[in-house]
């Protein structure tokens, strides 16, 4: 069976993955370890608490290279919550005016004229504050619309709920990662995939049997062989491989619950935002 | 689009569920995790849990419960009734709850929020408060008026204008002792500190079943960017609706009307959705 490294960088509700992925018959395995994490045969990274202060429990523990290293390697990875927002280049979280020159952790964006907190740059991207007029942080169960194919969604209806709690969200440059979105005033990065790359704002642990289904989705996927097309290859270097090969996956066959969602995805045409009931009842549960 | 959440509470004693024990089936009623997992099953979207020991035994029994909990339900619950300092805020989260909700001991001392928000995140640090109006004659509906006019008994020089509240006040000690607080603004007051979410009850309307304060709800609900669970009254589904659209509550808190089984969660949800409350059914 295979272990699943759960990234332990000092705040995160850890026990709760951990739980939930021993519900669906899979070990989970909490480290703050390099060694174990590169080990694992897939990898989680939970998160809840601040940006900059999760960003430099990852970088006293020398965590943060071994993620890329881990992402580089076409293992699974997914990224739970802040997790998802600590993939991308910057965040909006803990932001102040301030000079340029700052160290590793932070920078200036030119832009503003603010100094950001850093993120793990794996993803080009901000993370954004919810604007106002809604209550911030969003607490509760939300849709999340599908995208694009995503094996983690393998036999979970398009539209259903997840349970949320952020006050910040994520803006992929890339729009081409996105595999699932909600709405919540702005529409926004609910879900992430790019090839071994998972990451979701929601929190799988804590939303019912949809969550779990996704974790079991993960388990599976750690206990597949790499992925083809990432095959024996050892990535180069780093984004640029991982930029080719999903330039290259091009019209690759689906795997797993794949197929079931492109069908959906293509039922659902035009369809208004409203008709999720059918796409619901569609769904294959 | 963020569904409203109906959140069913469950009043704890000594690991024990000591009321809303009618689920059929149930192999042994009083197991709080084995009607938590019901309620999950059945479609609640998160899960309260009140202790109401007094004992001192209290906490390691909690835990337990907690800890249980957590190995069984994968939805958030909140665990709530005389939690008093970080750290057993940190052992209750550490159990594996989601939520902590404090009330008399934030009054008491409110640095204790921003202690626990700081520590823990806002996530998860819901902050209680037991309303009760202070003076007001109401036209909402009969059992407000009722309970304006043995309000207004209590408090034969109340002043007060028709259609004008005058507010309400925070009681403590399961509301036994006012705090001498005014609700909107303890409500903000610990909102700045760092609570995640204001967990409301009304004493008033508490215990009558004749619907939620929801002039007081809708009153939190604007003063605060947070969410607001609306708690007290509930007797039916256009309670809960009522709650929603008038009182513009982000989630109700229930328990005799879910224990009693006089509607199920399926129920209500259904009801709130015919309604066009956005629901997660």
């Amino acid at each position: 069976m295979g272990v699943i490294a759960i990234i332990d960088y000092g705040a995160g509700n850890l026990r709760s993955v951990e739980k939930a992925l021993a519900r669906v018959g899979s070990r989970g395995l909490v480290t703050s370890r390099p060694e174990e994490i590169l080990a694992a045969d897939a990898v989680i990274l939970p998160g809840v608490g601040a940006f900059a202060a999760c960003m430099a429990g990852l970088r006293e523990r020398g965590l943060a290279p071994v993620i890329s290293d881990v992402i580089r390697s076409g293992r699974p990875f997914l990224g739970i919550c802040l997790g998802l927002q600590l993939l991308f280049t910057e965040s909006e979280e803990g932001a102040q005016p301030g000079e340029k020159g700052a160290g590793p952790e932070i920078w200036l964006s030119e832009r503003s004229g603010m100094v950001f907190p850093k993120g793990l740059g794996i993803l080009p991207g901000r993370v954004a504050r919810f604007p106002a007029g809604r209550k911030v942080p969003q607490i509760g169960w939300n849709q999340v619309a599908l995208r694009k194919p995503d094996p983690l969604f393998d036999g979970i209806p398009d539209r259903s709920f997840f349970y949320f709690v952020h006050s910040y969200y994520a803006i992929p440059e890339d729009p081409g990662v996105l595999s699932g979105a909600s709405d919540y005033g702005v529409e926004f990065a609910a879900a992430i995939h790019r090839d071994n790359l998972f990451a979701v704002q929601f929190h799988p642990e804590k939303s019912g049997k949809h969550g779990l289904r996704l974790l079991e989705n993960f388990a599976r996927l750690a206990r597949h062989e790499p992925r083809e097309g990432q095959g024996g290859a050892p990535a180069k270097d780093g984004q640029g491989a991982l930029h080719e090969s999903r330039e290259g996956r091009g019209g690759a066959p689906a795997r797993d619950g794949q197929g079931a969602l492109h069908e959906s995805r293509e039922g659902r045409g035009g369809a208004p935002a409203k008709d999720g009931q059918g796409a619901l009842k569609a769904g294959g549960r | 689009m963020l569904a409203k959440r109906i959140i069913p509470c469950l009043d704890v004693k000594d690991g024990r569920v000591v009321k809303g024990t009618n689920f059929v089936g149930l192999r042994d009623a009083g197991d709080p995790v084995e009607l938590a997992a019901r309620y999950d099953e059945a479609g609640a979207d998160e899960l309260v849990f009140l202790d109401i020991t007094a004992s001192v035994e209290r906490r390691g029994t909690l835990l337990d419960l907690v800890a249980h909990t957590a190995e069984e339900v994968f939805i958030p619950f909140t665990v709530g009734g005389g939690i008093g300092s970080v750290e057993e805020i940190r052992e209750i989260l550490k159990a594996g709850a989601d939520k902590v909700s404090i009330n008399s001991a934030a009054v008491r001392r409110p640095e204790l929020i921003r202690e626990a928000a700081r520590q823990f995140g806002s996530q998860c640090v819901v902050v209680a408060i037991d309303a009760r109006r202070k003076k007001a004659p109401r036209q909402d509906g009969p059992g407000q008026q009722r309970r304006s006019l043995e309000q207004d008994t209590e408090d034969p020089g109340a002043e007060h204008t028709p259609g004008q509240a005058a507010g309400w006040e925070v009681y403590i000690n399961g509301g036994l002792t006012p705090a001498g607080l005014d609700v909107l603004d303890w409500a903000r007051r610990a909102v700045e500190l760092g609570a995640g979410e204001i967990l409301l009850t009304s004493m008033d309307a508490d215990g009558t079943r004749g619907g939620y304060d929801n002039e007081l709800n809708r009153a939190v609900s604007e003063a605060v960017g947070v969410p607001v669970i609306a708690s007290g009254g509930a007797g039916g589904p256009q309670d809960l609706a009522d709650a929603f659209t008038i009182g513009q509550a982000d989630a109700v808190l229930a328990a005799s009307i879910f224990h009693y089984r006089e509607y199920t969660i399926r129920d209500v949800k259904e009801y709130l959705r015919e309604q066009g409350i956005p629901v997660r059914i």
